[in-house]
């Protein structure tokens, strides 16, 4: 995905603008994040004004929403704060609308902001795979699974996983006092909203409410803290894995030759496979064998 | 439906765009200024760490750590030290 390293911004410190792409209702308001200058594809923090009413409709785009603040009404459900949807491209979502206003993390993944107003799903849109649940409510924090595992006291939500790409949607807390004392980096772009809260990361500085971050792969970035804890909003566009060390001098290369050195130690059957047979320019079809 | 597949775009759409990456082009900068102006601090951060992972340890896994020697910490190489790409 070509978005540029976006790390920190704050969008406390920018004004909310009109949305004024065609399609839209009057009433969304937009902060934007970040952009690929590609495709289009972004994450906006959206402000939806008292009274603001969307119709029946979809997007060509899979879309990504976390309420934060105030309540969406979406067909006859009341979706409040922690309601987290997964709409794929070509779902259409009932009529949606708001009698107080909405601060939601909205999210376009392939396409830029797009809306075309339907009662139907659009063709070949796959419902299967829509998404719908109070991240706050029914689902528990869990200690993470991943190996090596950040230090005790960062909890996860996994809210989607994609089963191709190994990409995850996740909320993350850290709780009062959290410190991790290692440089990190991932093969995978991460990204992150504070809901609430403020922690710090070495190369970076402090993170506040409001906080965000688009971070390609192979970037350093640790230690981390908070003092007060913190509740996040977290993606990857691929597999999260923790390369940890403690280096902070490393530079982008030297990470990705690290990353592919410890593949063939780490698997070493596959490492060989992919150098014997020049495997190395896997398509998707071959990925879903 | 072919998700993100190709559209031919109105020429209101473009020009959002166009002014959504001009705009994110100046955050870029913005951000990559204060993090040179940063550089100072992070320095004693970096300086702190080294402390800590020599005491305390270094977060190997989860509650894991281990004690890293001082031959183990690395040198600071003479290139500037860049945190944003």
């Amino acid at each position: 995905m070509a978005r540029p390293h976006i790390e920190p911004f704050c969008d406390r410190d920018v004004p909310f603008k009109k949305m004024t792409l065609p399609g839209f209702p009057s009433g969304m308001h937009y902060k934007m994040l970040s952009l690929d200058k590609d495709t289009g594809a972004c994450t906006m923090t959206v402000q939806f004004d008292a009274g603001y009413r969307q119709p029946p409709g979809f997007s060509y785009s899979d879309i990504e929403l976390l309420i934060m603040e105030g309540g969406l009404r979406v067909g006859d459900e009341m979706c409040g704060p922690g309601t987290y949807f997964f709409i794929p491209a070509g779902v259409a979502l009932p009529a949606v609308s708001t009698k107080t206003g909405c601060l939601a993390l909205l999210m376009y993944n392939q396409t830029e902001p797009n809306f075309v107003e339907s009662d139907e799903d659009g063709d070949g849109a796959d419902r299967s795979r829509l998404i719908q649940v109070n991240a706050y409510d029914d689902l528990s924090w869990q200690v993470p699974t991943l190996m090596p595992a950040t230090a005790p006291g960062c909890l996860l939500k996994i809210l989607r996983w994609d089963e191709v790409t190994g990409a995850l949607s996740f909320l993350y807390c850290m709780v009062p006092g959290f410190w991790q004392d290692n440089i990190s980096f991932h093969d995978c772009a991460e990204e992150a909203y504070h809901i609430w809260g403020t922690s710090w990361i070495m190369q970076f500085g402090d993170l506040p409410t409001g906080g965000y971050f688009w971070r390609p792969p192979y970037i350093n970035h640790g230690p981390f803290a908070s003092e007060h804890g913190i509740l996040a909003f977290g993606r990857t566009d691929g597999e999260l894995y923790n390369h940890f060390h403690f280096n902070p001098y490393t530079t982008l290369k030297e990470n990705r030759e690290w990353a592919a050195e410890k593949l063939k130690h780490r698997k070493p059957a596959l490492f060989k496979w992919i150098v014997a047979h020049e495997h190395n320019h896997l398509t998707g079809s071959e990925l879903k064998k | 439906m072919a998700k993100g597949k190709k559209r031919r775009l109105s020429p209101a759409v473009r020009a959002w765009l166009k002014k959504e990456l001009k705009e994110q082009q100046e955050r870029y900068r913005k951000i990559v200024k204060e993090m040179e102006a940063l550089a100072p601090q992070r320095e004693k951060w970096i300086q702190e760490f080294f402390q800590r992972i020599q005491t305390r340890g270094f977060c190997v896994h989860a509650d894991i750590r281990r004690r890293i020697k001082p031959e183990e910490i690395p040198q600071r190489p003479k290139r500037k030290l860049r945190v944003i790409y």
